[in-house]
C-alpha cells in the first residue's frame, strides 16, 4: 500500500514507510558515502541516539530532511554495533516515542492509512457520538495483543467500550497502542541489519561507537537470579499454609506453589513432601503432577511460575505492601531474601 | 481417563470406527477431546504445532459459592464414617482424624444458577464480541454446569494472555467506575453529562440498565436516566454496595483457569460424566433445558446398592433419599449416580 499526499518530510518522520525505503534506495548511497558526506550524517546519527538516551525520545525537529532520513539507517548500524541490549532497547523506545509525537499531531487525511500500514488493520473512523466521544473502533483481535503491553487499568478490556467485536478508542490512545508496534518494527529492523566487518576498521566509526557506549545509561538491577532463603511472597505462603492445614486449595494455588518452589531451589522430593499424605494427598498422584510440572514427565516442558496477573484472574492473589509493583511472584524480595548475583545485566 | 484415575493422552484415531473401537477396547472412565487444533495432533505436546483453539468456557456450580452448598455439601470422615454438613473441617469433629472426604452435591438451585450464568455469557459473546450465535455451542457438562464453546471464530488464534483478558471482561473483573464515567471530583451537573447510558453497548450499557432499574425513592420518579444514576452515585456508601451488586448480577461467573488454557481438554460431547453417569449433551435451547432430566440417559432397570450415606437428589422428576446406611433398589441411573459419587457399593 502506498500513501497518497506524502512528501519528503513524511519519509523523515516515518522511516518504516515503504516510500521511505524507496527514497533511500533511489539516493543510491553506500555506507562510505554516508560517512564521507558533507552533511555530517554520522554525527547526526550519533546525536540522534544520545539525545534519545537523555530525553527518552529521539529529536522531533527536522532541520534537513535528507540528513534526517539517512541518519536513521546509520543510527541502526551504530546502535547495533554497540552489542548492548539495553542501549538497543532504549534507542528503539526513543525512536518509537518520536514517531508517536509526530502521529499525535498528524493531519487527519494521513492517519487511518498510517495505522493500516503499521497495525495491519483498518481502524474505522467514528463519525457520530451516539455511543460516546470516540475517534475510532478497531477489531478486538487487533486491540488485545497491543493493549497487553500497556500499563494502566484504562487499557484493560473490561474498562473499554466493546461492541460487536470492536473496541472504541480515542486518537491519542490509538497512537499509544501503536507505540509497541513501532518499537517492535524498529527491533525487527535491527535484527535484520548485518554489520559489515569493515565498519569497525573506520576509526571515526569506532570512536563514535565508543562514545555511544559511554553515554548509555546504566541498566536496572537484574532481578531474575534470586534465591529465596527467607519469607515467600504472600500468595505462596498462603498456598503452603492452606495445604498444611488441609484446606481446599484451588488447582491454580497448588500449581503456583509447585512451580514457584521448583524455581526457588526446592527439588521434586522436597515439594512432594509439602503435600502431606496424612491430609489425603495421594503420593503417587502428587509425584506424577510435580514431576510433570518440573518437566520430568510428558513433553518435558518446565512450567513457569504464573504471573501476578494470572493469579489475580484466578482469585489467588494476596498482595501486600511488600509486593510493590512486582509482576511475578519470583520477583518478590524483602530483607530476608538474598540476591544471588547482585550484578547488573550482562551484555 | 482410565479407571485407575490416570489420563492417557495423545491418542490418534483415523476415523469414527477407529474411535469407537478404541472406546470399546479401552472402556475408559471418561473421554475427553481437545478444543485446540494442531498440525500433528497425534504427537506429544512439544511437537504438535498449535494452530488455534476454540474459545471455550466452563461454568461450574461449585465455583458459584451458593448458599445452598451449606445445605447439601457434606464431609465424611474416612476413619470413623462421621458425616457432617457444610465445609470440610480441618479434622473430624468425632475422632479428630484429618483424612476427610468432601461431597459436593447439587440441587435445582445450583443447576438454575449455572444456567443463568451460561445465559449471561451467551449474551456477552454475541453482543460484545460479535460472535455469530450459530458458532456457539452450549453443552450441559454432565454434572453441575455448562460448557460454552465458540468454533470457527476470529478468536481462535488468541494466545493465553489475550484469552485471560476475555475472562476478566466476562467476569467484570477490576471494572473501574472511572471508565464508566463516575468521578468523585465531578459536580452533579458534570456527573449527569458523563453517566453511562442504557443505549450504550457493553458494560456501560448493562450497568446503566441495572442502575436505572434500581428503586431509589419516589423523588427519583421525575428524573431522567442520567439524573437518576447521578443521584444514586451521590449517595456514596449506598452506591458502592449497589455497584458491587451490579457486578455480581451482570457478570458471568466462569472458571477463570479454563478459557486461557490453549491446550485444554474437555469432556467429549455425548460421553458420560464419570462423577454422575449423566451425558454431556448439547442444549439446543438453554431456556427450556432440563438438567436433571435430559442428560439422564442410562436405563431405569432396578439395581440394588448398599448406600453409606446420601443427601436428597432429584432425577427425572423423582426425588430420592436421603439415605443412611441402607440397602436400596433404585433405577440404574440413580444407583450409578451414587456409585460414581462413592456413596454406595453394589449389593
Amino acid at each position: 500500500m502506498k500513501l497518497v499526499d506524502v512528501g519528503k518530510e513524511d519519509y523523515a518522520k516515518y522511516p518504516f514507510l515503504p516510500e521511505t525505503g524507496d527514497f533511500v534506495q533511489k539516493l543510491n548511497f553506500t555506507i562510505n558515502d554516508l560517512l564521507d558526506s558533507d552533511y555530517n550524517i554520522l554525527e547526526n546519527a550519533k546525536n540522534r541516539i544520545i539525545y534519545g538516551f537523555k530525553h527518552g525520545t529521539s529529536p522531533t525537529s527536522i532541520s534537513n530532511v535528507e540528513v534526517d532520513i539517512l541518519s536513521f539507517p546509520l543510527a541502526l548500524l551504530l546502535i547495533k554495533s554497540t552489542n548492548n541490549s539495553y542501549a538497543i532497547s532504549k534507542f528503539a523506545l526513543a525512536e518509537s516515542k518520536r514517531i508517536e509525537n509526530f502521529l499525535l499531531n498528524e493531519r487527519q487525511s494521513v492517519i487511518p492509512k498510517l495505522f493500516e500500514i503499521i497495525l495491519k488493520i483498518q481502524p474505522i473512523e467514528i463519525k457520530d457520538d451516539s455511543v460516546g466521544k470516540w475517534d475510532y473502533k478497531i477489531p478486538l483481535t487487533g486491540y488485545l495483543p497491543r493493549s497487553l503491553h500497556l500499563r494502566g487499568i484504562n487499557w484493560r478490556l473490561v474498562n473499554r467500550l466493546v461492541d460487536q467485536g470492536f473496541v472504541y478508542v480515542k486518537h491519542k490512545e490509538i497512537v499509544e497502542l501503536l507505540r509497541s508496534e513501532i518499537y517492535e518494527m524498529i527491533i525487527a529492523k535491527l535484527d535484520e541489519i548485518k554489520i559489515p566487518p569493515s565498519l569497525f576498521e573506520n576509526k571515526s566509526i569506532s570512536k563514535i561507537i565508543k562514545e555511544i557506549q559511554n553515554s548509555t545509561p546504566r541498566p536496572p538491577l537484574d532481578n531474575r537470579n534470586i534465591v529465596f532463603t527467607g519469607e515467600y511472597p504472600p500468595c505462596i505462603s498462603k498456598a503452603i499454609e492452606m495445604v498444611k492445614n488441609g484446606d481446599q486449595v484451588k488447582h491454580y494455588g497448588k500449581f503456583l506453589m509447585t512451580t514457584f518452589l521448583l524455581r526457588a531451589g526446592k527439588n521434586v522430593d522436597d515439594v512432594i513432601k509439602m503435600y502431606p499424605t496424612s491430609l489425603g494427598f495421594s503420593e503417587s498422584i502428587t509425584r506424577y503432577q510435580v514431576e510433570h510440572i518440573a518437566g520430568l514427565k510428558g513433553s518435558g516442558t518446565k512450567y513457569s511460575v504464573p504471573s501476578c496477573k494470572t493469579m489475580q484472574t484466578n482469585d489467588f492473589c494476596f498482595k501486600t505492601k511488600a509486593c510493590g509493583n512486582i509482576t511475578n511472584p519470583l520477583q518478590f524480595r524483602n530483607k530476608t531474601n538474598t540476591v544471588k548475583k547482585n550484578t547488573r545485566q550482562k551484555h | 481417563m482410565s479407571f485407575d484415575g490416570f489420563m492417557h493422552r495423545h491418542i490418534p484415531v483415523s476415523d469414527f470406527s477407529d474411535f469407537l473401537e478404541n472406546i470399546i477396547y479401552k472402556s475408559p472412565k471418561g473421554v475427553y477431546a481437545s478444543c485446540s487444533y494442531y498440525n500433528h495432533p497425534a504427537k506429544n505436546m512439544a511437537e504438535k504445532e498449535w494452530k488455534g483453539s476454540d474459545l471455550a468456557f466452563d461454568i461450574d456450580a461449585d465455583a458459584l459459592n451458593l448458599k445452598c452448598k451449606n445445605q447439601h455439601d457434606h464431609w465424611i470422615c474416612k476413619n470413623c464414617g462421621k458425616v457432617g454438613k457444610g465445609p470440610r473441617p480441618n479434622s473430624c469433629i468425632k475422632c479428630k482424624d484429618n483424612k476427610i472426604n468432601v461431597l459436593t452435591w447439587s440441587c435445582s438451585n445450583c443447576l438454575g444458577a449455572t444456567k443463568n450464568e451460561a445465559i449471561k455469557l451467551f449474551d456477552i459473546l454475541v453482543q460484545d464480541f460479535g460472535i455469530s450465535q450459530k458458532n456457539i455451542s452450549t453443552f450441559f457438562s454432565g454434572n453441575k454446569g455448562y460448557h460454552l464453546v465458540v468454533e470457527n471464530s476470529v478468536y481462535e488464534k488468541l494466545d493465553r494472555r489475550e484469552r485471560r483478558e476475555i475472562v476478566d471482561y466476562v467476569s467484570c473483573k477490576e471494572i473501574s467506575l472511572q471508565y464508566l464515567g463516575f468521578n468523585k471530583k465531578f459536580s452533579y451537573s458534570q456527573l449527569i453529562q458523563h453517566m453511562p447510558s442504557s443505549n450504550q453497548p457493553g458494560w456501560p450499557g448493562r450497568m446503566a440498565h441495572f442502575f436505572t432499574d434500581y428503586e431509589i425513592d419516589s423523588s427519583a420518579d421525575s428524573l431522567n436516566d442520567s439524573e437518576k444514576i447521578a443521584k444514586l452515585y451521590s449517595s456514596k456508601s449506598k452506591f458502592n454496595k449497589i455497584f458491587k451488586q451490579s457486578v455480581v448480577s451482570l457478570r458471568s461467573n466462569i472458571d477463570p483457569s479454563v478459557t486461557p488454557d490453549t491446550s485444554r481438554i474437555f469432556r467429549l460431547p455425548t460421553s458420560l460424566h464419570n462423577k454422575s453417569g449423566f451425558a454431556k449433551i448439547k442444549c439446543e435451547d438453554i431456556l427450556s433445558f432440563e438438567p436433571s432430566t435430559q442428560p439422564v440417559v442410562l436405563g431405569s432397570e432396578p439395581l440394588k446398592i448398599n448406600i453409606t450415606f446420601c443427601p436428597v437428589f432429584t432425577l427425572k422428576g423423582i426425588t430420592y433419599g436421603p439415605f443412611k446406611k441402607s440397602t436400596e433398589t433404585l433405577p440404574t441411573f440413580a444407583s450409578v449416580y451414587l456409585l460414581l459419587n462413592k456413596l454406595a457399593t453394589i449389593a
